[in-house]
């Protein structure tokens, strides 16, 4: 039938037969098919053969334990209302990493940054920053500014009334509308504050190191150990998934005698060398200087020490309290060593010849003879070759970053057989976990992506990116609320700080020092 | 019309295609295969121009899903496609488009290091182009209608049926 309905003749369709020759060219690649298929099956199931002997010889049966999905909920209860003292470089990252942002990142294309995607994607940890205290009245003036937008998961963007102001921080540790402080200052402070905190009845979020001396750490100690606060210190590493993956894995003696670990630092960048710039708005009228310097020597103000204390060992504990505390506190998360029997350590001001009395090459040695451990560190501030993590075990090594990768040692008693029989090679690791989805996003400086590949700022669970220092306050508001231990509890804290103050020590006064248990001192 | 070739061309053709295939069958198979399998280590480790779109992809957790599906089954269809001789057209063009994204996710480029993201750079060459080029010759010099499945599709499709009817009225 045409278009006008007429019936016309339609012309005989010519219909092509298939012959056998059609069927042949046109299935040729059916056999390739098979011959794949064979072969990946093949190769899959030697390769799941391989994987269980190799699980059924480390001990795992077929996976690790620890999954940490329970901890992408936090516990239900009253809100929390914190406060912030310092609000410096690392108090604006806390502030963030709660979910409070600046006002102008509310508006227009900041919008799509990757830090508010960041966010976006956490859970309310029900909390109020309702104080901020600086000694620098511009960061008074930001940090409250900051604490009037918060955004999370569950409402989008939310506005509160904002942070009281305080000047001084007992100030707000007497203030009844503050339940706990968050301590982000230049080192010296940290201890004084701590014990400041606890005797007013405040919990405490307190950055490395606790304290900026063994005696402080002492006291420290003692006071939180006898309190009923809830103490968390700032490592969040040990919310890094690859980290206590490593730990399970160590547990399980797959490295078999670990005599030997390995750590270092490798940054080069003015920020990550604490050159970070001055502020043209700090002068005596806008900083409190006196407040500032607590029980420092007295000195007449002095813009790079304010900006840039951590180059100054009257404010800071240097590369051994800010650097070597994270690699210490990775390894004692994985091994518990505790606090070693001896240090030594050594450096020197080598590249930067600008004014600062910390080093910036540095090493140091600790011993734990009980163990028949070593544990080394070595950092330098004008180099960033990655060097990795790397626990040394008489049967293999891990080296562990953002992910936990073992390989066997090729003269291992252990792994002899799966060596020799071509299971596992020497050169391929026997083990590897990765938590997936980590990236260092665009807008990160050197500094923060130096930290996310050592696996400090972020970590997936579930291929979900989230920040490690969310997952460390979201369990220290839970340890508030339904009570339980801090992973950074006080006794990680007082580990942390001896040590670092005994490499401190041995710098300075160019010898080995001892930790005397008994006194509580470096002999 | 279909091009004709020598034997011996088609030969090399045909092979060139299956062993195409065959590469692009094994990856879709491997990543299907492998359960903690992502492509977002690769798409983090961007570099270049673009870089901060595929950042940006990677922290998606939706869109990477979605990407994700995308690679394991798109290359195993074209892999499954190249191999068989069905569907050619679609399949060399999804695969040059598929390897476009790759490059340009971490393009071989002077000035590039692309060192330490573990993706080869021969000069603004790598093997990522070299299988683009490949699957473009597939594409200009289409063997499926004389070995593989369009043979048997092509030869009573109701195209080839329509234009023996136009000639016959």
């Amino acid at each position: 039938m045409d278009s006008k309905g007429n019936s016309k003749k339609t012309p005989e369709i010519q219909r092509k037969k298939i012959n056998r020759r059609d069927l042949i060219k046109s299935l040729i690649g059916i056999p390739v098919l098979g011959f794949f298929a064979f072969g990946f099956s093949k190769k899959n199931s030697l390769t799941r053969s391989n994987r269980s002997i190799i699980d059924k010889q480390l001990g795992l049966g077929g996976k690790i334990k620890h999954s940490g999905i329970s901890k992408l909920n936090p516990k239900p209860g009253d809100l929390i209302r914190v406060g912030l003292i310092g609000n410096g470089w690392r108090g604006k990252q806390l502030l963030h990493d709660l979910g409070f942002i600046q006002p102008e990142k509310l508006s227009g294309k900041l919008l799509d940054e990757p830090l508010m995607q960041r966010l976006a994607g956490r859970k309310d940890l029900n909390i109020e920053i309702a104080g901020i205290c600086d000694v620098f009245d511009k960061r008074i003036v930001e940090g409250i500014d900051m604490s009037k937008n918060h955004i999370c998961a569950e409402y989008g963007h939310r506005a509160f009334p904002g942070a009281r102001k305080y000047l001084s921080y007992l100030d707000m540790l007497t203030d009844k509308g503050i339940d706990a402080v968050i301590i982000s200052t230049p080192d010296h402070w940290h201890g004084q504050m701590t014990l400041n905190a606890v005797a007013t009845g405040k919990h405490v979020y307190c950055e490395k190191p606790m304290t900026y001396d063994e005696h402080e750490a002492v006291q420290v100690y003692e006071a939180v150990s006898n309190s009923n606060i809830v103490f968390q210190l700032g490592h969040q590493g040990r919310q890094q998934e690859s980290q206590i993956v490593a730990k399970e894995l160590i547990e399980q003696n797959i490295l078999g005698k670990i005599t030997l670990i390995d750590t270092n630092t490798n940054r080069n960048s003015d920020h990550g060398a604490w050159n970070r710039g001055i502020d043209m708005d700090g002068n005596l009228q806008t900083i409190d200087w006196e407040q500032f310097l607590g029980t420092a020597p007295k000195r007449p103000f002095h813009p790079d020490r304010f900006f840039n204390w951590q180059k100054w060992y009257d404010y800071s504990t240097a590369l051994a309290g800010n650097q070597f505390s994270h690699e210490f506190d990775a390894v004692n998360h994985m091994l518990e060593l505790g606090i070693p029997k001896t240090a030594m350590a050594s450096g020197g001001n080598y590249y930067f010849h600008n004014d600062r009395d910390t080093p910036d090459v540095f090493s140091g040695i600790f011993e734990y003879p009980e163990r028949g451990i070593s544990l080394t560190y070595s950092a330098t501030l004008a180099n960033s070759k990655e060097r990795g993590r790397v626990i040394m075990g008489s049967d293999g090594f891990m080296d562990l970053g953002l992910g936990a990768v073992i390989f066997a040692d090729k003269q291992s008693m252990k792994y002899q057989e799966l060596l020799n029989n071509n299971i596992i090679s020497q050169h391929e690791p026997i083990y590897a976990f990765y938590p997936g989805g980590i990236s260092t996003d665009a807008v990160s400086s050197a500094t923060t992506s130096y930290y996310n590949r050592r696996g400090v700022v972020n970590t997936a669970i579930k291929g979900k990116r989230i920040s490690t220092t969310y997952l460390h306050f979201m369990e220290w508001f839970d340890c508030i609320r339904k009570g339980g231990q801090t992973s950074g509890n006080v006794q990680t804290g007082f580990d942390e700080a001896v040590t670092c103050r005994m490499a401190n020590v041995s710098y300075l006064e160019k010898r080995r020092v001892e930790w005397d248990p008994e006194k509580g001192k470096i002999i | 019309m279909n091009p004709t070739y020598t034997t011996i061309q088609l030969f090399g053709l045909v092979l060139l295609r299956i062993l195409t295939g065959w590469h692009f069958l094994y990856e879709g198979a491997r990543k299907i295969f492998d359960p903690g399998w992502s492509s977002a280590a690769f798409l983090d480790q961007s570099i270049g121009p673009l870089s901060g779109f595929f950042h940006a992809l990677a922290i998606n957790p939706n869109l990477l899903k979605f990407i994700d599906l995308l690679n394991m089954w798109g290359l195993l269809a074209i892999g499954f496609g190249l191999i068989t001789g069905l569907f050619n057209r679609i399949a060399t063009i999804s695969g040059m488009v598929l390897l476009m994204l790759y490059i340009l996710c971490v393009p071989p480029i002077f000035g590039f290091d692309t060192g330490y993201t573990g993706n080869d750079n021969y000069l603004f060459v790598n093997r990522n182009l070299i299988e683009m080029a490949t699957l473009f010759i597939l594409y200009l010099f289409p063997t499926s209608k004389l070995i593989g499945f369009d043979r048997l599709i092509f030869k009573n499709s109701i195209y080839g049926l329509q234009g023996k009817q136009q000639e016959n009225t």
